[in-house]
């Protein structure tokens, strides 16, 4: 069994429980106002369905035999998983610095994952950072970070 | 006696678009007033951006209009919704126009609907025929266009009128039927389509339910009582998740080409532009059938041509049939598509979910009630097509050379601009650091999805249409005190209903016939 599909499944079972406790929670709150189906039946309804497609899914495909290489979690760190990592320290550094700082340092770093010098990566971050600035905050009025 | 029920129907639609064609062309709230409006300068400028941004997107083989208009959304909120709309259609019609460019001259294309393009159109440009091919692909795309938005003119105000007379159970049908769309969406794997339109119908239920007031899925987190929003999920699952995997797949262009002559001459030019027409004719006929995108119809009218050709060993070796009917089947299925998403609100594919989702955000109610209340803009919107279809046959004839140039831009300069706008376009929406995380969930959700062939229409699709179907069925069992046979004694309820199951049906058989062919 590969194990995308064990995280694949994981995450929708997970996903199709949590729903159906909630439909339960809520089906066994009454409600205010005549409602023949109320919120929590429809919940009930649709991540049951979601949790039996899923376990079909599960069913179908861990008896097949598929490549290993296509459907192996990969934990190899390359520019997809830096710029992963840069865009959630970017998230959360923003309202720590503040935006201006925060972008700057996010275009240098993503410059350099796509394979830019770092003297190119400065000024081009640079010049990036000022021309969001003036778009967003001076012309378009939008606020920031 | 269904069948007859059918015939009398689209008779019926023809008839009264005749009818009111006459009222729909006057000076008070019709097509005449919305050219007026159109026509001035504010809205030509915001067609014009939309126009070249469209075909911009359409040349750059990493971005698509999905996640440009995505990315766009959010910060088009401060900009009048009329210009906005207009602008936001002009980047989706125009990225059909250029999507082609990348196709011909290095035969990647520039959008997933351009990719029957590539078969002729890049040994055209290896027989230094270029121009020609761009050419009479604008060309093509300009006869298409153009005749889809007069479709629209006919048929969608009469379609909205019948839709008057809907109520909850008719809605409930109709939303089933366009909730059977997913099915078609889902590409190679129907059950991986049926389980992301259920993720996104689930997801769709969390916060405040709308009814009762009752939290759902709030996972313990405040944030999410308020519900997700669909601008963040969308920018991730387009926006970011199209970055990321560009990165990975190391985009890279290389133009080798020579241009030649621009416009094809003669017998060329002759066949070319009948084969735009036919392409015409199947882009729109099959575009209205819910469910078939561009990259669908493109491929048929490829085939088609194909058929019909008396020397059909030629396509594939630069054939100028070969490039006109995809590139028309393209722009007439883009077009064409507006027709239930103004007269009905129904999107058929995830690019109208989100113009839907931007109409939403501005208080316009799309569907029957959009002629009726906001009749201006909905016919201002329609005239701005027609100009729209002028501007990008300008844009890209003469400036083909100029967007030859453009495939040259490295992807490396070009990402970290687009993750900054998605940052800020995403925050803009409720000045919320919430919004940016679930953006980049998301992100990461779109891009595992693409690189484990999971489909990412069906879920966005499931998240636009769950709350729709949501509220007319809860609405229709209050309606009929619990009774579902509310559903079975409404005439046009029951058509709706019956069309979803026959159209799930019939996709099923398909599946099963080409795999018993395959084997």
């Amino acid at each position: 069994m590969s194990s995308v599909l064990l995280v694949e499944t994981l995450f929708l079972l997970g996903l199709a429980t949590f729903a159906i406790y909630d439909g339960i929670r809520l089906k066994s709150i009454p409600l205010l106002v005549y409602d023949p189906i109320g919120p929590g039946w429809y919940l009930l309804i649709i991540s049951s369905m979601l949790f039996l497609s899923s376990l079909c899914y599960f069913l179908i495909n861990v008896k097949q035999k598929l490549p290993v290489e296509k459907h192996k979690l990969s934990l190899h760190f390359g520019p997809v998983s830096q710029l992963l990592l840069l865009l959630v320290l970017y998230t959360a550094a923003v309202p720590i610095v503040g935006y201006t700082l925060g972008t700057i340092f996010f275009f240098v770093f993503s410059l350099r994952i796509y394979g830019a010098k770092w003297t190119w990566s400065l000024l081009i971050s640079l010049a990036f950072s000022a021309g969001f600035l003036l778009c967003f905050s001076v012309f378009a009025k939008i606020p920031l970070p | 006696m269904f069948l007859c029920f059918c015939k009398n129907t689209a008779a019926l639609i023809i008839i009264k678009s005749i009818e009111r064609l006459g009222e729909h062309i006057g000076m008070d709230g019709g097509l005449l007033n919305g050219f007026h409006n159109a026509l001035s300068l504010l809205n030509i400028l915001y067609c014009f951006i939309g126009c070249l941004l469209g075909t911009l997107i359409g040349v750059l083989p990493a971005l698509g209009p999905a996640a440009t208009i995505a990315i766009l959304l959010p910060l088009t909120v401060r900009l009048p919704f009329t210009g906005a709309i207009i602008m936001m259609a002009g980047i989706f019609y125009g990225a059909m126009y250029g999507g082609s460019t990348t196709s011909i001259l290095i035969n990647v294309p520039g959008e997933s609907a351009a990719a029957a393009t590539c078969l002729d159109g890049f040994p055209m440009t290896k027989q230094g025929r270029a121009g020609e091919a761009l050419s009479i692909s604008a060309i093509g795309s300009f006869i298409a266009g153009t005749a889809g938005v007069i479709l629209l003119s006919f048929v969608a105000p009469t379609l909205a009128e019948m839709a008057l007379r809907f109520s909850s159970p008719e809605y409930f049908g109709l939303v089933l039927f366009s909730l059977t769309i997913i099915l078609s969406l889902s590409e190679s794997n129907i059950l991986k389509g049926v389980i992301c339109g259920f993720v996104g119908m689930t997801l769709a239920c969390a916060g405040l339910d709308p009814l009762s007031g009752r939290a759902r899925l709030g996972f313990g987190m405040p944030k999410l009582l308020m519900g997700l929003e669909v601008i963040p999920i969308m920018v991730g699952l387009f926006g970011l998740a199209e970055v990321l995997s560009s990165t990975e797949e190391k985009i890279t262009s290389i133009y080798e080409g020579r241009l030649g002559r621009l416009i094809p001459r003669g017998q060329e030019l002759k066949k070319g532009i009948f084969a735009s027409l036919r392409g015409t004719a199947s882009g729109l006929v099959l575009g209205l059938l819910p469910g078939m995108m561009p990259s669908m119809t493109t491929w048929i009218a490829y085939d088609i041509e194909k058929r019909i050709s008396k020397h059909p060993e030629r396509f594939g070796t630069g054939c100028i049939e070969g490039v006109a009917a995809p590139e028309a089947a393209n722009n007439a299925t883009a077009q064409g598509g507006f027709i239930p998403l103004i007269a009905l609100g129904i999107p058929t594919c995830p690019i109208f979910a989100m113009l839907l989702a931007a109409l939403m955000m501005y208080g316009i109610p799309p569907g029957p009630l959009l002629f009726t209340q906001y009749g201006d803009f909905a016919w201002t919107f329609i005239a701005s097509m027609y100009i729209g279809n002028v501007i990008l046959l300008i844009l890209n004839l003469p400036l083909v050379a100029v967007w030859a140039r453009i495939c040259l831009i490295p992807y490396w300069i070009l990402s970290p601009v687009i993750l900054g706008v998605c940052f800020v376009g995403t925050y803009s929406l409720r000045n919320s650091m919430f919004d940016i995380w679930v953006c980049l969930f998301f992100g990461v959700a779109g891009y595992a999805m693409k690189r484990w062939n999971w489909p990412v229409a069906p879920l966005v699709l499931g998240f636009i249409l769950g709350p729709m179907f949501e509220e007319h069925l809860r609405a229709s069992l209050q309606m009929s005190g619990g009774s579902p046979t509310i559903f079975f004694t409404r005439p046009i309820a029951t058509v709706f209903i019956g069309l979803a199951f026959a159209s799930i049906l019939i996709i099923i058989i398909r599946k099963l016939w080409s795999r018993s062919g395959a084997t």
